[in-house]
């Protein structure tokens, strides 16, 4: 009997040492920097064609294209404890900021500017999720104009992408497409390690990285399968004035996709050119500036390819 | 019993305490053919401007997956292929959604008869249904209905369109191409609650929009022509895969 008893004393102590390390968890854990910062790749810098992991990316139909202005406005970043789900962390911001300025690009960082740091962060795993969203008046600027800045607060724009593409036969034009998206982006997958969220490591300095993947805005495919990359049809909808703006692209039409010469578009062996909106697009927005809104969305990644949900707010 | 008999027959217990996953209902479930604007089914406008009369109208799905929670864009383009749960439902959460119930069979829909095909009585939990996914594969073993009517495809329609005087007489015959989620239509769109106090009466009813899987078809520039002189339509056709593929081709409603 004396031996059971002792058993159980025992257990008993088990459990305590047990039990109470686990209620003590993040108090003991510490706590850490996250560093915030924004990337638009070699799809920026390069623009189209560029080798990205060892592949070649460019147009099927024969474009060539530099990107000279991406401006974003990111705000509201959000570290989440996952299973309480309330915000361990945050950064609200936001800040308008333009990711091909000399100062992003030519600098040492290979195109990656870190915009904000969070500190006193818990060292746990936190799920991510922060907004892109239209900038308003008295924003944060980094490196944009004061004429870009002022437009994008005048027409509510998140995003503006601008640049010059050519194509031989077709001659140079240029496209500056602004987009009005208020999107929230929230637990995100780690693109580094495939892990959901990002563990915050005590006293040091973690990074989190918003992706901005320039390749989602011209592929012919919001969903799975053998994307290309093609510009034809944004070339089609340039005014006399050889510029190619976001409203423009509401003219063309996903079902009766025009080239450049105003004809059916199509590929070089005569079929009919599709765009594979993968079933998402309502039928009365089956047109080009519906479905570059879908591909912005999509183009924003977390820690390299990582994913999030995401959500349009507006 | 000594006290720590008592506490170890406590603990464990409550070690095996069944874990419900949701109250278990039965619902009737059925399928329609049906036009988007509520007319009757066979002959529409679409938005190309074709006059379109159907013959003959036939669609094969299935599975269909319901879901409690709505599918996140990003989430999708990337991942593994989730394909259908194959479980009971309830246990089963894919991109953090609830399947609520399955339909895990294929079946043939004559989208013209204008009455709802009976999918059975289906099992599934309590929940609010938020979307549905629907499966469009080729005919395989024990499909349910007039297979011969499929051709071995998976939409199939004998009809006419006019435009401006010209008459174009068409044959749809296509499955869609492998690759991806093609063969998938995710994110239907529903709110539907389905309780145990509620599905007592009425039926969970798939409704196939006609005039929204042809709408996109410019039938002017079909060229390949095939049996009794008619226009083929077919998967090299990118508005009728838009169609098919839509998720606004599609809806779930109870009555």
């Amino acid at each position: 009997m004396r031996d059971l008893r002792r058993f159980v004393w025992f257990v008993c102590g088990v459990c305590f040492v047990w039990g109470a390390s686990a209620c003590t968890g993040e108090d003991f854990a510490g706590k850490g920097t996250v560093a915030l910062s924004l990337s638009g790749g070699e799809a920026l810098r390069e623009g189209f064609p560029h080798s990205e992991s060892g592949t070649m990316r460019s147009f099927v139909d024969g474009w060539k294209l530099k990107f000279t202005k991406l401006l974003i406005v990111v705000g509201d970043v959000a570290l989440v404890r996952p299973e309480k789900k309330d915000v361990a962390a945050s950064w609200k911001g936001p800040l308008l900021v333009d990711m091909m300025a000399e100062a992003v690009q030519g600098g040492g960082t290979q195109g990656t500017l870190e915009f904000a740091e969070i500190k006193d962060v818990p060292a746990l795993r936190l799920n991510v999720g922060f907004s892109v969203l239209p900038a308003t008046a008295g924003i944060e600027k980094k490196y944009a104009t004061e004429a870009d800045a002022s437009e994008m607060i005048a027409k509510g724009w998140s995003f503006l992408f601008e640049g010059t593409a050519n194509k031989e036969g077709a001659g140079e034009l240029k496209f500056r497409l602004g987009l009005p998206l208020h999107l929230r982006y929230s637990e995100c997958s780690n693109g580094k390690d495939s892990t959901l969220g990002l563990a915050v490591e005590s006293n040091k300095k973690t990074g989190a990285l918003i992706y901005v993947h320039p390749i989602h805005l011209f592929w012919d495919s919001l969903g799975e399968g053998k994307s290309k990359l093609r510009f034809d049809a944004f070339a089609a909808v340039a005014g006399d004035d050889k510029l190619v703006v976001s409203d423009e692209l509401a003219t063309q039409d996903l079902t009766k996709l025009k080239g450049l010469n105003g004809e059916r578009l199509k590929e070089t062996d005569g079929a009919l050119v599709y765009y594979d909106d993968n079933g998402l697009l309502p039928p009365d927005q089956l047109n080009l500036l519906a479905f570059f809104q879908f591909a912005v969305r999509d183009s924003i990644h977390f820690n390299g390819l990582g994913l999030c949900k995401s959500e349009r707010i507006r | 019993m000594r006290w720590y008999g008592w506490l170890c027959l406590v603990v464990g217990l409550w070690g095996c305490e069944a874990k419900t996953s949701g109250v278990k209902i039965q619902f009737q479930a059925s399928a329609v053919g049906a036009m988007s604007d509520g007319k009757p089914v066979g002959a529409f406008e679409n938005r190309q401007g074709w006059k379109v009369t159907l013959e003959k109208a036939h669609f094969l799905f299935g599975p269909v997956v319901f879901y409690e929670g709505k599918p996140r864009v990003a989430w999708w383009r990337g991942l593994p292929r989730w394909g259908v749960a194959y479980a009971d439902p309830g246990h089963v959460t894919v991109d953090n959604r609830k399947v609520l119930a399955e339909v895990r069979e294929q079946y043939v829909l004559d989208l013209l008869k204008g009455e709802a095909l009976d999918l059975g009585k289906r099992s599934g939990i309590e929940g609010t249904l938020e979307s549905v996914e629907l499966q469009l594969l080729p005919p395989a073993g024990g499909v349910i209905g007039a297979l011969a009517e499929m051709e071995g495809v998976t939409f199939s329609a004998i009809g006419q369109a006019e435009k401006a005087g010209e008459i174009r007489k068409f044959h749809a015959k296509l499955t869609i191409p492998e690759g991806g989620t093609q063969r998938s239509v995710q994110g239907i769109e529903a709110e539907v609650p389905l309780s145990a106090a509620k599905v007592t009466t009425g039926r969970l009813e798939v409704r196939i929009f006609v005039d929204r899987l042809l709408g996109s078809v410019d039938f002017g520039e079909l060229s390949e022509k095939g049996e009794g002189e008619r226009y083929a339509l077919n998967e090299k056709d990118g508005g009728i895969v838009q169609g098919i593929r839509s998720r606004y081709s599609y809806g779930v409603v109870w009555r």
